[in-house]
């Protein structure tokens, strides 16, 4: 493998739009089954989360991706992760 | 020029980059998911065809009630748990008397004894174990199995196989997103073929058409089948993990709609058949399976599932209380009561699989498919051609190309020889049906780096391909005496339409050879002295 094969990794914009992005809708899919209201039939909180990732994942990727200002995407994502670590850690902890 | 243009200039031009890699890093995988997914629509159908069988409603004309009764009363009171029934594809009734346990792999699995049973009652075969294995072992899903198996895993051990197909439907997610997004013409593209233009132009249009097309449906199906893979591989455990607090059996009491402590006094359950019957004549079809929870018992219950049917979209899960015959309730797909989970993912199913209208529905699933497998396979191929213009060394990529799209339809095909030639042989046909795929593919691999010609190494492949089309229903009929006079008479529709299917791409394998034959002689008549370029294969 050459160099310029693997310059991509220099790129931020890889790191924003590729494993970040990734990250945060993982952890935005699973607070999501602390918040979303389970509704009466009880599953709503745990197939709501699984079926909206793709799209979770793919409005935050297209963003991150498009963007002319990395920063802010940046200050998106780390937004997201605060909030939704301090809803996994009330989960868990609380 | 304004900020403004300037801005949507080099937006366009991010989105066709993206565009471009994220088809030409995944496009071959790609590939391999949509064609074998476009296969898998009519897995139910293979089925049915590799075993020149037709669904004989054995439910319905079985005593099934008697039969469970008998087995009953020769399987060990732990198996009793749980009894699942279905139809094979080779005339039989499939009773699965199961519990739950662990597996060696840690997952939560049905383990019992599984009973083959002959229309006349009699036992035709038994085993025990857990219900993944015997799954596993089943010959007469061989060949289905195996092709499904490759679209949902590409047979890489769990969890990464399906990871790795998540991952594959972002990828067509963002191919498709962004081929939509940068299109500025689209209602223009969508007739748009100079056909007076060069064979890249040709191609690009072609392309561009097919992927206009498909746009729609390609994003139904990356969107559905990322959720698939990635709900199974992580997202389950790990919601288990967040809202159960790591009990993932709670987690499926849940899903499955089942009270967690059940009374197990015994009381005798009512007649299966009535049962059966009732669900027939309130749903004017035949169930797929059955599901009898706690059988013999107070809390027995009996849950009747049927495909979508006439106007339905979605399935139907009827459920009984068993110990009183009185029908409760249509349930829903997961949980206990309507949701909208629930009603959501009763929609992804039938969208996915295109299942909603029979095989109608089927046939317009794989014309879509083939659709997105073109634009996968000419989105590659205008890859290798605007790189060949400049560098020599990219014609590997060429060579790749055929390796990959002529290849993997005849290591598919090679497979289902290998089913009937096992089966004939009478060895184990779950083991020889993906071997022969293996054995395909490794003679493809070797021939497509000994032939250096890659326009001789497509016109070989798909010669190949021809005639292993041809010979799959002389192979199917020699293997069961069920000729198309026979499947006409006994309206066996899922055989009809497979070797017809067969019979129909044979024809258009041998007239792509002979176009390319008429279009080397041209060529050698015109330029004897040029080599072959990805431009030549293209056209």
């Amino acid at each position: 493998m050459t160099t310029a094969t693997l310059l991509f990794l220099k790129n931020q914009r890889f790191w924003l739009s590729g494993p970040s992005t990734l990250l945060v809708s993982l952890e935005i899919m699973l607070a999501m089954a602390v918040w979303f209201p389970a509704g009466i039939g009880n599953v709503n909180n745990i197939m709501m989360p699984l079926i909206m990732f793709p799209l979770i994942w793919s409005v935050l990727f297209f963003y991150t991706y498009l963007t002319p200002v990395m920063q802010r995407a940046w200050w998106l994502l780390l937004t997201l992760v605060a909030i939704n670590s301090a809803i996994l850690a009330y989960q868990f902890l609380g | 020029m304004t900020d403004k243009t300037l801005n949507t200039r080099s937006k366009s031009k991010a989105l066709l980059s993206l565009h471009s890699w994220s088809g030409i890093v995944l496009g071959m995988l790609l590939f391999a998911v949509i064609f074998t997914g476009s296969v898998a629509v009519v897995s139910d159908e293979i089925g049915e065809w590799s075993n020149s069988n037709a669904h004989q409603q054995l439910m319905l004309s079985s005593n099934m009630d008697a039969t469970i009764k008998h087995l009953a009363k020769r399987t060990p009171a732990e198996y009793l748990d749980e009894i699942t029934v279905y139809e094979s594809h080779r005339q039989q009734l499939v009773y699965f008397f199961h519990t739950h346990r662990q597996n060696p792999s840690g997952a939560m699995d049905d383990y019992g004894i599984q009973y083959l049973v002959t229309p006349d009652g009699e036992i035709a075969q038994q085993k025990e174990g857990f219900g993944s294995d015997i799954y596993a072992e089943d010959d007469a899903n061989a060949l289905s199995r195996f092709l499904v198996a490759i679209h949902t895993e590409l047979h890489i051990p769990a969890p990464w196989g399906l990871i790795l197909t998540g991952i594959l439907g972002l990828a067509m997610l963002i191919a498709a997103v962004s081929g939509f997004m940068m299109h500025r013409h689209l209602f223009t593209d969508i007739f748009t073929i100079r056909k007076q233009r060069d064979g890249q132009a040709l191609k690009r249009d072609s392309h561009t058409v097919a992927g206009t097309w498909s746009i729609p449906f390609a994003i139904l199906l990356a969107f559905t089948g990322s959720f698939f893979s990635f709900a199974t591989a992580f997202g389950l455990p790990a919601m288990a993990v967040v809202a159960f607090g790591g009990d993932q059996e709670a987690m499926m009491h849940t899903l499955v709609g089942e009270a967690e402590n059940q009374s197990k006094a015994p009381q005798e359950s009512v007649n299966l058949d009535m049962m059966i019957a009732d669900s027939v004549e309130r749903q004017s079809s035949v169930p797929s399976f059955i599901t009898l929870s706690h059988w013999g018992t107070e809390s027995a219950s009996l849950l009747v599932f049927f495909m979508p049917d006439k106007g339905n979209v979605g399935y139907e899960q009827l459920v009984y209380n068993a110990s009183n015959g009185d029908f409760v309730e249509y349930k829903p797909l997961v949980g206990t009561v309507p949701s909208a989970g629930s009603a959501i993912l009763s929609l992804i199913y039938p969208i996915h699989f295109g299942t909603f209208a029979g095989l109608f529905s089927k046939i317009i699933w794989i014309s879509l498919g083939v659709a997105a497998c073109y634009v996968t396979v000419t989105g590659l191929q205008l890859y290798a051609y605007r790189n060949e213009k400049h560098e020599s060394s990219w014609r590997w990529f060429s060579r790749f190309n055929v390796w990959g799209f002529f290849g993997l339809p005849l290591c598919s095909l090679s497979s289902a020889v290998g089913f009937f030639i096992s089966g004939a042989a009478g060895a184990n046909q779950s083991y020889w049906t993906p071997m022969a795929f293996i054995i395909a593919a490794a003679l493809i691999s070797l021939l497509s780096v000994s032939i250096r010609n890659v326009l001789t190494l497509k016109q070989l492949l798909l010669s190949a391909n021809g005639v292993f089309c041809l010979a799959l229903p002389i192979f199917r009929f020699s293997h069961s005496d069920v000729g198309p006079i026979y499947a006409i008479q006994h309206n066996m529709h899922a055989l009809m339409f497979v070797d017809l299917s067969l019979i129909a791409m044979a024809t258009w394998c041998f007239y792509c050879v002979f176009k390319g034959e008429k279009f080397r002689q041209t060529q050698s008549t015109q330029q004897p002295a040029m080599p072959v370029s990805t431009r030549e294969i293209a056209k």
